[in-house]
């Protein structure tokens, strides 16, 4: 099967588990992207893809009433991204690290779509769903479940465009931009597996500004530091 | 039977509570879809269906793991109420307002800021050195939380009733002080790792650049919402990686 669809398709599978509740966290980007690499026959890209793109989120907290990044679905966007561009381009170190900075920056790019497009829906599903307030006071609840359950297909459908559009344009758009960025810059686009975590590391530090756990943050650091020099 | 297919049945409505999540009643349908069981196992037609729907269809906002708790103990009271005892209807909405509204505060803070955040940097310690343990630790660990109160939850929510309230909040209190001391100290070893690792692998110039990006990214102020945060601090290091 194109490997478009067939990640189209696992974004719209994990954004039903994020939006309905279900809740098993399989779709946060570190799971996501190793899922969606599985998919694509190659994990431990989507892996990385995946796994930096949540260290840059892990200080984020979903705070009720402030913007709320679609993360689950922008995960699934940079590690298909990240496979599929470093296929069409090679193995050339230069640009796999530029094809990772702008699978990440598309990535970031489709969080934001996604939090518009939900912003927008919640408006609208306050009279999609009235035909189910009507049912359920004349008591018709097989008519409210349906159409309560039938949202789904709506979560799903939303990942599943996006990402065959952000994909399919994307796999094009940054096969051309990577080797323009690599021409510019090099290899060091290749440092970002390192810097990338850092920008976490910072997130964790606003999320732990907290009197007693500002004491167990410093506390976690100096340990795990002195125990690996100590380790050499 | 009856009983466990209309408990079952309840339970599996639970984890899809916010299908049709909305400006106006934000979970309220969703909240209703899992009490239709109960409506059917009442097996009341007519004035009395209608007045349960009317009462459950209305606003209803809970963290949605710990709705489980409030939809066990509304399932619980109802069917107390229909089997005689004197319970009035406006017991049962002031019970799943208090509830609502204190768990909603204890869960958000336990699971958003706690418990997904220590998951996700043990399942990251894992994946900055390309370990596929990292998904499958933080997936078993979340979940061992997830499904105790998701199922659990709604278990005691039914057999306790009202009850289980104070107990609950005192519980996630308690872990919530242990796991808060947990999260922070894993957050210091993944600090420390990083750093360790981009000394290494990226030498010293690059080790303090991202000690700049970590400062910046803590410094810079609230008003600044943390996906515009996230923005600048990597388009800077962009920057920093041409000019370098």
């Amino acid at each position: 099967m194109n490997p478009v669809i067939v990640a189209s398709l696992v974004g719209g599978a994990l954004a039903v588990d994020h939006r309905s509740s279900l809740g098993l966290m399989v779709s946060q980007p570190l799971c996501g992207g190793l899922i969606t690499g599985m998919f694509l026959g190659s994990p431990a890209e989507g892996l990385l893809a995946g796994g930096l793109f949540q260290m840059i989120f892990l200080g984020h907290v979903p705070v009720r009433g402030e913007r709320i990044p679609d993360l689950p679905v922008a995960g699934i966007a940079a590690a298909a991204l990240y496979i599929l561009v470093n296929r069409e381009v090679g193995a050339d170190p230069a640009l796999r690290g530029a094809v990772l900075l702008l699978s990440l920056l598309v990535a970031i790019l489709v969080a934001l779509l996604g939090h518009l497009f939900y912003r927008w829906w919640e408006g609208v599903a306050a009279l999609v769903v009235q035909p189910a307030v009507r049912d359920a006071r004349e008591g018709r609840s097989l008519h409210v479940s349906a159409i309560h359950l039938s949202l789904l297909l709506l979560h799903f459908a939303y990942a599943f465009g996006t990402l065959f559009v952000v994909i399919a344009a994307g796999r094009l758009l940054l096969s051309r931009g990577a080797v323009i960025l690599a021409g510019i810059s090099g290899e060091t686009f290749g440092s970002l597996v390192v810097l990338v975590p850092f920008i976490g590391v910072g997130g964790l530090l606003r999320l732990h500004f907290i009197r007693t756990r500002i004491f167990w943050f410093g506390a976690g650091f100096l340990v795990s530091y002195v125990f690996i020099l100590v380790r050499g | 039977m009856i009983v466990m297919v209309s408990r079952w049945n309840q339970m599996w409505r639970l984890f899809f509570l916010r299908s049709s999540r909305n400006a106006r009643f934000l979970d309220g349908i969703g909240f209703y879809h899992v009490m239709v069981p109960l409506l059917n196992a009442c097996n009341r037609r007519g004035a009395d269906v209608r007045d349960i729907a009317r009462r459950h269809l209305s606003y209803f906002n809970a963290n949605p793991i710990l709705a489980s708790y409030i939809a066990g103990v509304v399932t619980n009271m109802e069917e107390r109420r229909y089997a005689g005892e004197a319970i009035r209807p406006e017991q049962i909405e002031q019970v799943k307002g208090t509830l609502s509204s204190v768990l909603t505060a204890r869960g958000d803070y336990f699971f958003d800021v706690i418990l997904i955040p220590l998951g996700l940097t043990i399942g990251s310690i894992f994946a900055i050195y390309s370990s596929y343990i990292g998904p499958v630790v933080f997936l078993a660990f979340y979940n061992l939380y997830h499904f105790q109160s998701r199922i659990g939850g709604y278990i005691k929510g039914v057999r306790w009733g009202e009850g289980i309230g104070r107990e609950l909040v005192t519980q996630l209190f308690r872990e919530q002080r242990l796991l808060g001391g947990c999260a922070a100290f894993t957050s210091g070893l993944f600090a420390a790792l990083v750093f360790t690792r981009a000394s290494e692998l990226g030498g010293m110039v690059d080790s303090g650049w991202g000690v700049v990006a970590a400062a910046v990214m803590f410094g810079l102020p609230r008003k600044v919402s943390f996906m515009s945060s996230v923005v600048i601090v990597l388009l800077a290091t962009v920057i920093y990686l041409i000019v370098t």
